[in-house]
This record gives C-alpha cells, sequence and structure tokens, in this order.
C-alpha cells in the first residue's frame, strides 16, 4: 500500500507512528510542526541551546508516546502540550534569565525594519507576565485557536482570551514610542 | 482583574478579538461602530496590524536549522530528510563553532559599515602606495643620468661625473674609512692607492675644483628640473652636494689629503604641526532603522571633535568624541522602551591623508576609522572625505561618516547604523 503522508490528517499519522510507515510519518509531522515548535521553544526559553534540545525533546515525546498508543484528539494541542512542559521543566532547571538569539533563528534575509520590529516585539514579550507571554506566543506564532490554547495550558477559553486581549494591549503599551514613530515614519504604509 | 473571568470587553479588546477570528457578530458590530468615531482606537488598530504583520513575516522567515533537523532525525533513527542532510553537509563549516560565529557575524547589520570602512581605508592604502610607488620609479628612471635628456651634452657630461664621483666618494668611504689618500703631488712616494681610485696629478686639482664648481651648477640646474616635474628630494643628488665640500686640502708636506666629507643630514620637507583639532558636525543622511529622522533639540547634537598627533604628512592618530542621534531604543521602566535620541561618544582615532592633489588645490583625499564606545555599547566609525588647507593652520574637510554601534539589552545584542555627511573645519598647531 503506497503511503502518502501529505494527504493523512495530523492524528492519521500521528498513528502511523507506530507502523512502517513511522519515518514518512515523522517526518511529515516535523514538516508541518517544526517550524512552530522551533518558534515556540525559542520564545518561551530564549536560550538558543536549551530551545533546540527542548524542540528535539518534543518530538522524541511525541515518538515515544505514539508507541505507547496514546489516544490523541487534537494534535497540534497535544504537541504544544509536550513543548510547554519540557520547556517548563528546563525554565526550573535553568532558573536564569530569558535571553533571545535572533540571529540564529534563520531569519537573515529580513529586511533591516522588519528585523527591528521584530526585535522590539521580542524584547517586548519578554516583560509579559508569564501567562499573557505564553497564549500570546501560542496564539500569535504558533498559530492555535483560543480553545486549543486553553486546552494547552489548561484553563477555560475565556480565561485564554483574556489573556490574549491583556499581553497584545500591553504589549503595544510597551511599544507605544516605537510604534509612534512607525507610524510617523510610515504614514501611508499598509499591511 | 481576575484573568480567569469573563471580563465585558471594550472597543479596544474586542479589535485584538476581531483580528484573531474570535469575536462574534454582536462584538464586530460594536468595535466597528466605535471605531468610526475613535481615532485613539484606529491609531490601536494600524499598531495591532502592523505588530501582527511583523510576527506573521518572522513566523515566515523562521526555519528550523538543518542541523537541528538531522540530529533530531538522527537520535530517532530515521534517515536525515534529504533537504537538511545536503544543506547539513554543505554547510558543515559554517555550522560549526567558528563557523557559526562567522555566520553571525557576516549575518549582522554591523558587518557592512565595517567592511565599508575597512575597504575604504584599505582602497586608499592602496592607492596611495600605488601612487608612491610610481611616484619612486619617475624618481627612479629620472636619476641624473636620465634626466640628462632635457640637459645639453655637456650637462650630460657634468651629471656623469657626479654618479662617478658619487660612486667613489661611497667606495671610498667604505674602504678607506677616515684615511688620508693621495693624490699625486709630483715626487711624493704613495704607498696605497685604494681600489678603484685613480690617482690625480696635483696640476688637475685645480681643473678638479672648477669641474667640481660647474657640478655643482648642474646639480643646482637637475635640482630645479626636478622641482619642475614635482619630483621628490632625491638623495643622491641631495647628497651630491656634500661631496662638494670634500674640498681637497693641502699639508704642509705637500700632500694634499681629502678630508671626510661631512654628511650634512639629508633634509625632507618637514611639517611644522604636530597637532590638528577637528571640529565637524555630522548630517545624518540615513539611520539603519530609520525610525526617526529628527532629534529634540539638544545642545551640541549631531556634532564630533577630534584631536589627532600627526605622525608624518599621512598618519594621524588621535580621539574622538561626540554626540548625535542614533536610532536605538532601551527600557527606562519595567514596561515602556524608550528612544534614545541621542548618544554621546568616545573613542580612538586614525586617520590617513594623501598627499596633497597638486593641480586640485592640493586638496588632499583621507579616510579615517574610529573604535570606540557609548554608554549602550561599542561604536565603530568610518570617515571618507576630502580636506582643503588654504592656510598653514586651517583647512576644511568634508566627507561621507558611516558608523555602527552596538547595544545590549537582557544579554543580546542589537545594532544601530548611520550614515552621514560630514563637514568640518581643522585647525594646524
Amino acid at each position: 500500500m503506497n503511503f502518502v503522508p501529505q494527504h493523512h490528517t495530523d492524528i492519521e499519522l500521528y498513528k502511523a507512528l507506530e507502523t512502517v510507515h513511522r519515518e514518512q510519518a515523522f517526518a511529515e509531522l516535523h514538516r508541518r510542526y517544526g517550524t512552530r515548535i522551533y518558534l515556540y521553544c525559542r520564545r518561551i526559553l530564549g536560550d538558543g541551546v536549551l530551545a533546540d534540545d527542548m524542540f528535539q525533546e518534543t518530538f522524541m515525546s511525541v515518538l515515544k508516546s505514539a508507541e505507547k498508543l496514546t489516544i490523541v484528539e487534537n494534535f497540534p494541542a497535544y504537541i504544544h502540550k509536550i513543548a510547554r512542559n519540557h520547556c517548563l521543566r528546563a525554565k526550573e532547571r535553568r532558573q536564569q534569565p530569558v535571553e533571545f538569539d535572533e540571529e540564529s533563528m534563520g531569519m537573515f534575509d529580513k529586511s533591516l525594519e522588519q528585523k527591528e520590529l521584530s526585535q522590539m516585539i521580542s524584547m517586548a514579550i519578554e516583560l509579559l507576565p508569564e501567562h499573557h507571554r505564553e497564549a500570546f506566543v501560542l496564539q500569535m506564532y504558533d498559530d492555535l485557536s483560543y480553545e486549543e490554547i486553553g486546552e494547552v495550558l489548561e484553563v477555560p477559553v475565556t480565561t485564554v482570551r483574556n489573556w490574549v486581549v491583556r499581553a497584545k494591549k500591553k504589549l503595544r503599551t510597551i511599544l507605544s514610542p516605537y510604534m509612534d514613530k512607525v507610524r510617523d515614519t510610515n504614514p501611508d504604509k499598509s499591511y | 482583574m481576575n484573568d480567569h473571568n469573563d471580563i465585558p470587553m471594550n472597543g479596544s479588546d474586542l479589535l485584538y478579538l476581531f483580528l484573531d477570528g474570535e469575536a462574534d457578530a454582536a462584538e464586530k458590530e460594536a468595535l466597528f461602530k466605535a471605531m468610526a468615531s475613535d481615532h485613539e482606537l484606529q491609531a490601536e488598530f494600524e499598531d495591532a496590524i502592523t505588530m501582527r504583520h511583523a510576527i506573521h513575516q518572522e513566523r515566515a522567515n523562521t526555519t528550523v536549522p538543518s542541523t537541528l533537523t538531522a540530529d533530531l532525525f538522527t537520535k530517532a533513527g530515521f534517515a536525515v530528510p534529504t533537504a537538511a542532510a545536503g544543506y547539513a553537509a554543505a554547510h558543515s563549516l559554517s555550522e560549526s563553532a567558528a563557523g557559526t560565529w562567522a555566520a553571525k557575524l557576516l549575518s549582522s547589520t554591523f558587518l557592512p559599515w565595517i567592511t565599508a570602512g575597512i575597504t575604504a581605508v584599505g582602497a586608499l592604502l592602496l592607492w596611495n602606495t600605488a601612487a608612491e610607488h610610481n611616484r619612486l620609479n619617475t624618481v627612479q628612471v629620472v636619476t641624473p643620468a636620465q634626466t640628462t635628456q632635457q640637459l645639453s651634452e655637456s650637462d650630460q657630461s657634468l651629471v656623469r661625473r657626479i654618479e662617478l664621483l658619487e660612486r667613489s666618494k661611497e667606495q671610498y668611504l667604505a674602504q678607506m674609512n677616515s684615511q688620508t689618500i693621495a693624490a699625486t703631488p709630483k715626487n711624493v712616494y704613495i704607498p696605497y692607492v685604494p681600489k678603484g681610485y685613480a690617482l690625480i696629478p696635483e696640476q688637475d686639482i685645480q681643473s678638479m675644483q672648477k669641474q667640481l664648481a660647474s657640478l655643482t651648477a648642474a646639480t643646482e640646474n637637475l635640482a630645479a628640473v626636478r622641482d619642475r616635474n614635482s619630483m621628490i628630494a632625491i638623495p643622491e643628488i641631495t647628497t651630491t652636494s656634500t661631496s662638494f665640500e670634500q674640498q681637497p686640502s693641502f699639508s704642509s708636506n705637500d700632500a694634499p689629503r681629502f678630508a671626510m666629507p661631512q654628511e650634512s643630514p639629508i633634509t625632507f620637507e618637514d611639517k611644522s604641526d604636530k597637532f590638528t583639532f577637528n571640529l565637524r558636525a555630522i548630517n545624518g543622511l540615513q539611520l539603519f532603522p530609520n525610525r526617526f529622522a529628527s532629534a529634540p533639540d539638544i545642545l551640541f547634537n549631531n556634532v564630533a571633535l577630534t584631536a589627532l598627533y600627526e605622525i608624518d604628512n599621512n598618519h594621524a592618530f588621535g580621539l574622538d568624541l561626540g554626540q548625535e542621534t542614533f536610532p536605538i531604543f532601551d527600557v527606562q521602566s519595567a514596561s515602556t522602551l524608550e528612544q534614545r535620541y541621542s548618544l554621546v561618544w568616545g573613542g580612538i582615532s586614525y586617520r590617513y591623508r594623501m598627499n596633497p592633489i597638486s593641480g586640485l588645490l592640493d586638496i588632499q583625499p583621507y579616510a579615517q576609522i574610529v573604535a570606540g564606545g557609548t554608554k549602550y555599547g561599542p561604536i565603530s566609525r568610518g570617515l571618507i572625505g576630502l580636506s582643503w588647507q588654504p592656510h598653514n593652520r586651517f583647512s576644511v574637510s568634508f566627507g561621507l561618516e558611516a558608523s555602527a554601534m552596538m547595544y545590549n539589552y537582557q544579554n543580546k545584542w542589537f545594532g544601530a547604523q548611520k550614515l552621514g555627511l560630514s563637514y568640518g573645519v581643522n585647525i594646524h598647531l
């Protein structure tokens, strides 16, 4: 039987991890979620080496859980939950200030303006309260819905909604001097 | 505030729900109604869009490093995906420890300015070296013997005599040191004649003195030709004059002696001014990132003062101090990023100035590099420009000035660059 990974859903691929097609399924899941998990680990941990380790641990945990025939209903939420648990444990072990390593994140081709804006947002994200930051990163960087974020963070959707909105408002307040200048510099710029 | 409650949302809150696709119909209607008359809400909407766009761009531009992918698949016991394997193989060097460092450096926006500065200085150095080489070649070509093309036959003969006399003097000095050399007075026994020397009949001494006088005149003519051709001083010619001081002296025993020539030092044009003070304004043409073109009125903003010690006509070292606008931000309180309009910086300066371009008002191209620091981090600058010195104590300069600085925030380094026009005055003391 011909197995075409691209034609399968996340759950089907996850289940395939315990079959002869496990290698192809793993590669496809990595293709679909690799960047998102990588970004999540980087944004939550900052430290490049530690984030890279947790990224690998996340995928290894997915592989192992599949072997244990774990039932998964929402794969995006599931893999992010695994990533979160690894990151939280890593943070507890580390107990060091968060730092970001933008240069090693494969963003060399960005324009200066774009790069600076990303840097400013990164800096501002660090100033957010922990829960707000997590909700924000999951929503903005990992594209999870409020419901999925609630599942990952194990809180009601209404709480997620409040955290995400508060995070964004707070972010704007932090960046307001900068954003004023962006508006002044590019008055006609629209996205 | 209780985050766990479903707090009633205002227009600002609804804005984010709407952008996240989580607002229902009633919330959308309420948002649009509020936005129609609330300019602050409109601005917030614009900011939210901007931030959202930036994050999406970052997400789109981010990829998992190939080495990380390769490691993961290896750890899982799977074959490394072709793309990652190929990339990892091709970039094994660049992703080594040193390679990573180099890649970071190369990817840094800081590097282009360093490169530009170094290239500019290097190009000027090479240019000047090549020009100097050509001049020296010209001088070598226009040696006294070959300058004779511009002289008469008799002059040519004199020039050759100059060369012969010079060569003889050098050999004499080398072999005999301070020993006496005898001429050939009548009936005087000459015990030793240095190799390469001919004995000169005494009666020829007077004649030789006349010849020497003629040679002196010829040398002066040559010097005049040399000056007209803008040649640099030629040691061979300059020292020749000393040989004419080498007058034969006659002792009481009728044994003429050549006194040791008193070497007069070869003097080149020497600058009397050793210090240069430069005050210049820096007009920002472009800031990177280009966030603000003007700063509030700050006293002595965008100016720099340089004190240089002139090693010679070309090289100078000194100190630079300045204050200028730079596009950086820093955290002023727990929750606000503040723009720093102006920075005070200082550093060590090296300036290379080419020789004046004759025929072009003696304008001197120059290049200068500065390495120093600010309160926030290191700074480097590169300047290239032209200076014109209408008076020996005063000159003006004009050029391009590129600077780059790095600043640290929570153990991360950020960069800011500036390109500007630089114009100033120089006082030479």
